[in-house]
């Protein structure tokens, strides 16, 4: 187990409980996604993950070890990447901005700037190094943020709501990454209450309801379980519902999680209609 | 129709947009730290000169420095401007206040040539001080003023605070617009202008509040990606020593020793 967070409590001053006993575990390589409403606690959960607030209980362990004990050095190993990136990018350029984690480990200016450039391509944004980060949009500083992160290779990148307020184009090229991640064996922990896009990428999931992990397992299982999704104030993703509401359960064996997967389940009915 | 801005959101943005203005690209012709010193230098020159000579040559230089830095002009004069308004207003009872040789009067007051003087020389001394800063700092740039200050050996702390502080006012400004832009729109009734006051004191609060929030989330998202031992430190290199270097570097002699002799 790459990191556990078992049975967390939080609350805000102001005696705001955010969580109330809420776990989380990933391993090695692998997706995980932590769904639920607004306000159920699911930042929160990551930025106690990442090291960066101290539950009131529970504990949050890196490798068998308590993360508190391995902070700050833990940091490298754990990237976090904000819902606004705004809070998260303060520097006065782009690449002020990459290089930023490198350059402290890091006084070889030209590996930084080999390193910075490499990501920079990778992601689709060499044309914006030059720039102010908080002149582009919103899409454009999502991905900086997230090549800000990438940039020092942490083994856990927590996305807290990677989708929201971005275009599809923006969507997809965070997917690639976060399937590139997993296929180098990084683990990736995605805070959303967008259920397709989670629903195409996640291994597992995790289900939040008023700060507590109301449920957990394979995507495939939480998502077409729609009375915990209900319990939890969420609705499954749009290809299970097609679905059900064309009558598909019977003929399918599992629910289509995907559109690609809604179109194969579609197939033999318009086969059957054709040949009829 | 569309609502024409009201006052304020038009003089918050006019501030934010000079503010921002820092963040653009700049070719920086001068080394950043001499342009610091000079600045901060011809800024007191400036400020603390007893005629109204040094005032003017170095509003004269300043002027000049806007053309041929090519500077953006409308950047420029927003807070000298700015300045000017100030200073005059602060500057308007000098005439009558001053003791001196009475030059004319306003109905029971004596309007005095000493009063005048002194005005004219404090609103001079303000906009000169601000036009010379203004146009070096606007050369540089925020990446040219950090690496000035850095340079200079200020701790990159310091560095840090100053660069998190110049970016996020133009950030703290829009968020000043959209509440009042927000809180406007809900006006639907004409209530003069103590109420619409009223209405718009409520942003205080509300704006401590966001910024709060706003550091707090600002400084884990610097802790997040402090996974080093802190920027490695840049050696202390004061003097670049090229040519336009020298020449900025005479140009602050000159006008300075003119200021104190004048």
């Amino acid at each position: 187990m790459l990191l556990e967070v078992r049975d967390v409590w939080y609350s805000y001053p102001g005696s705001i409980v955010a969580l109330k006993g809420a776990s989380l575990r990933v391993n090695k390589g692998e997706i995980v996604g932590v769904i639920g409403p607004n306000g159920c606690g699911k930042t929160t959960l990551l930025l106690i993950a990442a090291g960066l607030i101290e539950p009131k209980r529970g504990i949050v362990l890196l490798e068998g070890e308590p993360l508190g004990k391995q902070l700050p050095e833990a940091r490298r190993k754990i990237g976090i990447v904000f819902q606004d990136p705004d809070d998260q990018l303060f520097n006065s350029t782009v690449y002020d901005e990459i290089a930023y984690a490198l350059r402290q480990l890091e006084s070889n200016g030209e590996r930084v700037d080999r390193s910075v450039r490499e990501i920079a391509r990778r992601l689709g944004v060499v044309e914006l190094l030059d720039r102010a980060p908080y002149r582009l949009s919103v899409g454009e500083k999502k991905i900086v943020a997230l090549a800000s992160i990438l940039v020092y290779r942490p083994q856990i990148v927590l996305l807290d709501e990677p989708t929201s307020n971005v275009s599809a184009s923006t969507i997809n090229i965070i997917e690639e990454v976060i399937l590139k991640l997993k296929s180098e064996g990084r683990s990736v922990v995605i805070a959303s209450h967008n259920m397709e896009f989670v629903a195409r990428i996640a291994d597992r999931i995790y289900v939040m309801r008023k700060g507590k992990t109301i449920g957990e397992g394979p995507a495939r299982e939480i998502l077409s379980n729609t009375k915990l999704l209900e319990k939890a104030d969420l609705k499954p993703p749009y290809s299970i519902r097609v679905a059900e509401l064309l009558g598909l359960r019977a003929s399918s064996v599992k629910k289509p999680l995907t559109l690609e997967e809604l179109v194969e389940a579609l197939k033999p009915l318009f086969k059957t209609e054709h040949h009829n | 129709m569309p609502r024409d801005k009201s006052l304020t959101v038009m003089f918050l943005e006019e501030v934010g947009e000079v503010v921002e203005a820092l963040n653009y690209e700049h070719k920086n012709i001068f080394s950043p730290q001499i342009t610091i010193i000079s600045s901060i230098i011809l800024a007191s020159a400036a400020s603390f000169s007893r005629t109204i000579f040094s005032p003017l040559i170095i509003l004269a230089v300043s002027i000049i420095l806007t053309l041929l830095l090519k500077v953006d002009v409308r950047h420029w004069v927003k807070p000298v401007l700015f300045a000017l308004f100030i200073s005059s207003l602060v500057s308007i009872p000098l005439p009558v206040i001053v003791q001196g040789k009475p030059i004319g009067t306003i109905g029971p007051l004596t309007v005095t040539y000493e009063g005048l003087y002194q005005a004219l020389q404090l609103v001079l001394r303000t906009i000169a001080a601000s036009s010379i800063f203004t146009v070096l700092v606007l050369h540089l740039g925020l990446r040219g003023l950090m690496k000035g200050l850095r340079n200079l050996g200020i701790p990159e702390r310091l560095v840090m605070l100053v660069e998190l502080f110049v970016k996020y006012i133009p950030i703290f400004l829009r968020d000043v617009c959209n509440m009042i832009v927000a809180r406007e729109a809900r006006m639907i009734v004409r209530g003069g202008i103590k109420r619409t006051w009223r209405s718009l004191s409520t942003i205080v609060g509300e704006l401590m509040l966001r910024a709060s929030q706003r550091a707090w989330r600002l400084e884990m998202a610097l802790r997040a990606r402090n996974i080093g031992v802190g920027e490695k430190a840049v050696r202390v290199k004061v003097f670049s020593g090229t040519w336009k270097d020298i020449g900025l570097m005479a140009l602050t002699a000159i006008l300075l020793t003119a200021s104190l002799i004048m």
